[in-house]
């Protein structure tokens, strides 16, 4: 095989799999890529067995064949050339050899045929989606996706097709749930729902973040995957059933208070530094007449009260929440067009319900925390 | 590997095809015997039939050709990292057993030296075992099953491995080792049953080894002391202690063997003629005390007793018991 590439187009693709490519492994063919050719571009072969990756670049093609190589050694070597065209050789004996510029490398190789076979075909449930609204559905749940092992059904993002014309997206632990629907154009017919990897995300929103426009979805019981231009992504999903979260998402409190969201994200980013991020740190929410205490617990890291004005008519009422899920629920809504999000609750034990006007198709719920202070 | 290629355990290897067959395989399965008797080969030509396109380990489909480089991605294979499984593996796994199989139709665990898991990795594994994923073979290997809980072994079927014959152990090392004549020999003659690759490994080594161990033992004597000194610390700093104790224990056994007329038992069959020249030299419970106090010295080495005081500790004792023999 022999290939010439432009530089910025090999580290793109190489940008796209280095993180499937683990460098530290026992497995040969994990840690490395496979180049094969095929007209006049190349195709880019990466898999860890959980997540697999295959793209198609544009290549000039001296000699067809196929070349498997370290994927963070060429990563490695490639941001320190200068040249913008990189030549790529491989021989019989599995050697390949780097050209750019003035500057020659020979690398040891492995048998492209050791190689694992990667395949995509079309899975049974199917649909398209334009990219950003994938990323935003990812966006929107991510930070709520569980990471505990022992509730393995909660460590993956919830893809529901609820009804022919509308997704849902689901990202929970035991403590908050962020729910995402997506109206669609037109009727699908792919239906069910599986459990899409936390760590297989970050690889979609990469792949999102290189490839614009329509992206293709498909599934089915074992695997998830994404068509976006040329590339293609898949990863195994879950073994597990989702939770049924609907009587929790549904029990929304009918006290509905407005507030700045500027005001408040600064008041508990304030409180999060007080509190130097501590994952189980706890504030209190306290609604009283056309106001808002926002206050931490008095503990030996000091204290901090907040004032917010806003709003409300109803009886005095504390809420305790964890600052950091607050916190990352109200990042999410940084990018909303309305100054003001919406809380709704019915009790300080009752689910805590996070809005926008902006967004009629998102929520967030947090698990209040009882206080006695 | 196929199953017909693996040399003896033909009852094991006819109740697993039979469990496959009949669609009766267990969660788990706990594969007891001696380190070295195929327990890890049996379990990994399972897997392999388990996913085999055709079921008979053909060695040529994707799957075959995976398992056989070791990279299946739906085969885990558990090993202790240092002196114990750590529950880091365990916790990996768990991870890795949360997703659905990648290719196979049945994904196969293999925890090897199950006995080695700590408190802490045994009650995380007990979780996979208490809610065992679908699809999924846990095959768990042990030799001192005592040293496993009571909660994991209650979740396994049990198989038992029981020792190689000489026969099966001489044609894998024919098969799979080449080893010189002399050093085959030896290998095959303290094999206990099993393949001892450590043994295998160091062949050429331990024969000299042996001769060192005959040569002190027959050479009980004060102006002798000094050389064997110094052949011991050669044994000490080379970690071959155990070795040379098992040697000179086997040595007088087949003294003691020789005297009281059980000649057939003799191991060392190859230095017959000089053994049979010597076994007179001493009494019957003159050897047997040499042979305890052999067998006393590598308990407590084991122990972590100094290792080159321990070795000359014996060697003057022996000289005391068997010195004036001769």
């Amino acid at each position: 095989m022999k290939i010439r590439i432009q530089k910025n187009i090999l580290l793109e693709a190489l940008q796209l799999i280095l993180s499937i490519s683990p460098k530290a492994t026992s497995l040969q063919a994990i840690g490395n890529l496979l180049i094969e050719t095929d007209a006049n571009q190349v195709i880019i072969k990466a898999t860890n067995f959980e997540v697999t990756f295959l793209g198609s670049f544009p290549a000039i093609i001296e000699k067809e064949g196929k070349a498997c190589i370290q994927t963070a050694k060429l990563h490695n070597l490639a941001r320190n050339f200068i040249a913008s065209e990189v030549v790529i050789e491989a021989t019989k004996q599995n050697w390949v050899l780097l050209q750019n510029g003035n500057t020659s490398l020979k690398l040891p190789g492995i048998d492209p045929d050791a190689f694992p076979p990667i395949e995509f075909k079309q899975l049974e449930q199917n649909f398209v989606l334009p990219s950003e609204e994938l990323k935003l559905a990812i966006d929107r749940t991510l930070f709520a996706i569980g990471e505990n092992e022992s509730r393995k059904n909660l460590m993956g993002l919830n893809l529901e097709v609820i009804e022919p014309k509308s997704i849902r997206w689901m990202g929970a632990d035991a403590f908050r749930i962020a729910q995402a629907i997506t109206d669609l154009e037109s009727e699908i017919t792919a239906k069910g729902n599986i459990i899409i990897p936390k760590k297989s995300l970050n690889e979609v929103k990469r792949i999102l973040d290189y490839a614009q426009g329509p992206i293709q979805l498909s599934f089915d019981e074992n695997t998830f995957q994404i068509e976006a231009g040329k590339i293609y992504f898949k990863t195994r999903l879950i073994e597990a059933d989702y939770p049924n979260l609907e009587r929790i998402l549904t029990a929304m409190g009918a006290t509905e208070v407005e507030v700045p969201k500027g005001e408040l994200t600064r008041a508990v980013r304030i409180l999060n530094t007080l509190y130097d991020g501590d994952p189980n740190a706890v504030m209190k929410l306290t609604f009283m007449q056309d106001q808002i205490i926002v206050e931490s617990q008095k503990l030996e890291n000091g204290e901090g009260v907040d004032r917010i004005y806003c709003p409300y008519a109803g009886e005095e009422i504390s809420i305790g929440l964890n600052i950091q899920f607050v916190l990352e629920a109200l990042q999410v809504f940084e990018s909303a067009s309305e100054e003001t999000i919406l809380f709704n609750f019915s009790g300080s034990v009752q689910p805590f319900f996070i809005r926008t006007h902006a967004w009629p198709q998102f929520k967030t719920v947090l698990m209040p925390v009882k206080i006695k202070w | 590997m196929p199953f017909s290629s693996i040399f003896g355990h033909g009852e094991v290897i006819h109740k697993l095809e039979e469990a496959f067959r009949r669609d009766h395989l267990p969660t788990a399965y706990l594969f007891r015997g001696p380190q070295g008797v195929g327990k890890g080969v049996v379990a990994k030509a399972l897997a392999q039939m388990l996913n085999c396109r055709s079921h008979n380990n053909c060695g040529h489909c994707p799957s075959c050709r995976l398992l056989l480089r070791g990279e299946h991605p739906d085969f885990h294979l558990l090993c202790p990292q240092g002196k114990f499984i750590k529950i880091s593996q365990i916790q990996e796994l768990i991870a890795q057993l949360s997703l659905k199989p990648s290719l196979a139709t049945k994904r196969v665990v293999l925890l090897k030296h199950a006995d080695k898991m700590n408190a802490e990795s045994a009650n995380a594994f007990l979780k996979i075992l208490e809610e065992p994923p679908l699809d999924t073979l846990l095959i768990l290997t042990a030799v001192e099953e005592s040293l496993m809980l009571e909660t994991l072994l209650s979740r396994c079927q049990k198989i038992s491995f029981a020792p190689l014959g000489q026969q099966e152990i001489d044609a894998i090392l024919q098969k799979d080792f080449h080893l010189a004549e002399d050093c085959r020999a030896l290998v095959l003659r303290y094999s206990q049953g099993c393949l001892r690759r450590e043994f295998i490994a160091k062949g050429g080594r331990l024969l000299s080894l042996r001769s060192q161990a005959l040569h002190m033992l027959l050479n009980l004597h004060a102006t002798e002391m000094e050389g064997h000194f110094k052949q011991l610390e050669g044994v000490v700093s080379q970690n071959l202690f155990s070795y040379f104790l098992e040697f000179l224990a086997q040595l007088l056994k087949d003294l003691l063997s020789l005297q009281l007329g059980f000649s057939e038992r003799i191991v060392n069959r190859d230095l017959l003629q000089v053994l049979r020249e010597q076994a007179e030299r001493w009494p019957a419970e003159l050897l047997e005390q040499a042979f305890l106090k052999v067998i006393a010295t590598e308990i407590n080495l084991l122990a972590f007793a100094a290792k080159g005081l321990g070795l000359e500790a014996l060697i003057v004792d022996l000289k005391m018991r068997l010195g004036s023999g001769g």
